[in-house]
């Protein structure tokens, strides 16, 4: 049996917010089984995906809305980010 | 003048450069036309009421609608998730950058399931589109709300993105074109990422003109998206002249029990228009077809799973009141995103996760580059091929959302040529006489062959005039 609470941990989800996503989850792991009936030798990558992810110079730009950007962010002090205390206590 | 939200794109440019309207006039139809529609369809989740365009460009104020995981500049991008409610980007995405400079006007923002991930929007967190056709129905998705609002005339064009069948899915059910071009072809930069190797943005219209018109404005390289293709782009209003005996169209060899009993009829009619018309057709067959569902779900899963991760409470969107910053992200993430987001995250990480990475991600990675392989072998030597768009026509609202399996059968059609990476597009095809619906087919080509598929497309509207059958219903 697989451990799902494992994933729900690795995917920083809470296991106890939803026993119907539970249910599926394991409904559709098993659902996805079925592509182990293909034997997989020989593969080559598709030709759309060759000569792609071509970088470029890695430049600095101008950004100009720094404002519209900080006012996004749900709890800040002057133009930081405002999180529950990380380190702990000496 | 009156009724001038009947007009589509092309109809309106001509009348702009007339001067037989102004753009004002032309945008406050709309809106009225908006408001008037959207008391049944709710395919809007933000509308903008102040007509803003560039004078210099030749589009003239046209209103486009916009998917909403498609960012826009000082107007609110939710994702149709309770994460992003309240999100206000501070850039546009290129492609809207591209269409505003153009001259297109933003008329506004169209619902989606959650992150697009879903084939109704009944995964939106605010509220289900309605099909135009059947308000008991649901207009696809995920881009249900661009497809309902380009078939009940609230909008000429729109813009949806396709990851496996978001585009094309909801331009069957709800009748009209809708294309996903190739792989790199049209930037992503700007839209909100779900699943990286498969996203596309795709583009909604009544004929194929109108989608031939915005694909010109928005394909084409981008510093800003390093997966954007430097290959030229193409005049692809400009069309080709299709002569049937020289085009060889290949006819996919569909499982009887795949197709609902009025699709299967359809789909031999759809075959005997190219007939009739003396193309030269030969059916045939993709063996791992039906394994492109299985490999989707793992890859486009595994792929947001990753993406996905941004959305931690801090930086923006959703916050959690929490006292611990493990706290902080299990609640705001926990809180802020509904169930199937939940589920494909969970899939994904558990297809990532070591002990099961092997078994899972890589081997669908390995079937993927196998039906990749099948379709290109098609294009050596076919120029197109035709299948179904929808296994079914559009479905009742609450019919399938208790069971996430069967609702993605609904991309069963659409997703290979998406692991491939092909362009393609619905052409809507007939209202069916049992359903009352509009049943569409899909039309694929090889690898950055948009202005063929178009020309295709084109020549094909030309003969079912299928446009005339939505102005007359709406």
């Amino acid at each position: 049996m697989k451990d799902f609470n494992k994933i729900f941990e690795l995917a920083n989800l809470e296991v106890s917010s939803n026993s119907e996503v539970e249910k599926d989850f394991e409904k559709i792991v098993n659902w996805i089984e079925k592509l182990k009936e293909v034997s997989t030798e020989d593969i080559k990558p598709p030709e759309v995906y060759s000569n792609i992810m071509i970088l470029r110079k890695d430049t600095r730009k101008k950004f100009d809305e720094k404002e519209c950007l900080l006012s996004n962010i749900p709890e800040k002090k002057d133009n930081f980010f405002v999180v529950p205390r990380v380190v702990k206590n000496g | 003048m009156d009724e001038l939200y009947k007009k589509n794109l092309k109809e309106l440019l001509n009348l702009l450069d007339k001067n037989e309207i102004s753009p004002e006039e032309m945008y406050s139809t709309f809106l009225n036309r908006i408001d008037e529609k959207e008391k049944k369809i709710n395919a809007f989740i933000t509308k903008e009421e102040k007509l803003i365009y560039n004078k210099n460009g030749y589009i003239k104020g046209v209103p486009i609608a916009i998917k909403d995981n498609i960012i826009t500049k000082g107007i609110k991008t939710t994702c149709a998730s309770k994460f992003l409610e309240n999100f206000v980007p501070p850039y546009d995405a290129t492609v809207v950058k591209r269409l505003k400079d153009s001259g297109f006007s933003i008329i506004g923002k169209t619902n989606l399931d959650e992150f697009a991930m879903g084939s109704s929007t009944e995964n939106s967190a605010f509220f289900t589109t309605k099909n135009p056709w059947d308000l008991e129905r649901v207009p696809g998705g995920s881009s249900g709300g661009s497809s309902a609002a380009v078939a009940s005339l609230e909008v000429p064009v729109a813009l949806g993105s396709d990851t496996g069948g978001s585009v094309r899915q909801p331009a069957a059910f709800c009748g009209v074109y809708g294309i996903k071009a190739t792989y790199g072809r049209i930037s992503r930069f700007g839209l909100v990422a779900f699943a990286s190797s498969l996203d596309q943005i795709g583009v909604f219209a009544r004929n194929p003109e109108d989608i031939a018109i915005v694909l010109e404005i928005i394909a084409g390289k981008d510093q800003n998206d390093a997966t954007s293709s430097e290959k030229d782009t193409e005049k692809y209003s400009n069309f080709y002249e299709i002569n049937p005996k020289d085009t060889k169209i290949a006819v996919l060899k569909v499982p009887e029990r795949s197709l609902s009993p009025e699709i299967k009829s359809a789909y031999k009619e759809f075959i005997s228009f190219f007939e009739k018309n003396g193309f030269i057709l030969e059916e045939v067959n993709i063996e791992l077809w039906e394994y492109g569902l299985y490999v989707y779900y793992i890859i486009a899963s595994s792929e947001a799973s990753a993406n996905l991760a941004r959305y931690d409470g801090v930086r923006y969107g959703r916050r959690a009141k929490a006292d611990s910053i493990r706290d902080l992200y299990l609640k705001s993430r926990s809180e802020g995103f509904g169930n199937e987001v939940k589920r494909r995250i969970l899939l994904g990480t558990f297809s990532l996760s070591s002990g099961f990475y092997d078994e899972y991600y890589m081997k669908a990675v390995s079937v993927r580059n196998k039906i990749a392989f099948e379709i290109k072998n098609i294009f050596e030597k076919f120029d197109y091929l035709i299948l179904p768009t929808t296994p079914e026509t559009a479905f009742k609202i609450g019919e399938k959302a208790e069971d996430p399996i069967s609702m993605y059968y609904s991309d069963y059609f659409t997703i290979p040529p998406s692991l491939g990476g092909f362009p393609a597009i619905n052409v809507p095809f007939k209202i069916g006489k049992e359903s009352n619906l509009p049943i569409g087919f899909q039309i694929v080509s090889n690898y950055l062959r948009e202005r063929n598929l178009l020309s295709l497309a084109n020549f094909y509207e030309n003969e079912i005039k299928f446009e005339n059958k939505i102005i007359r219903r709406f």
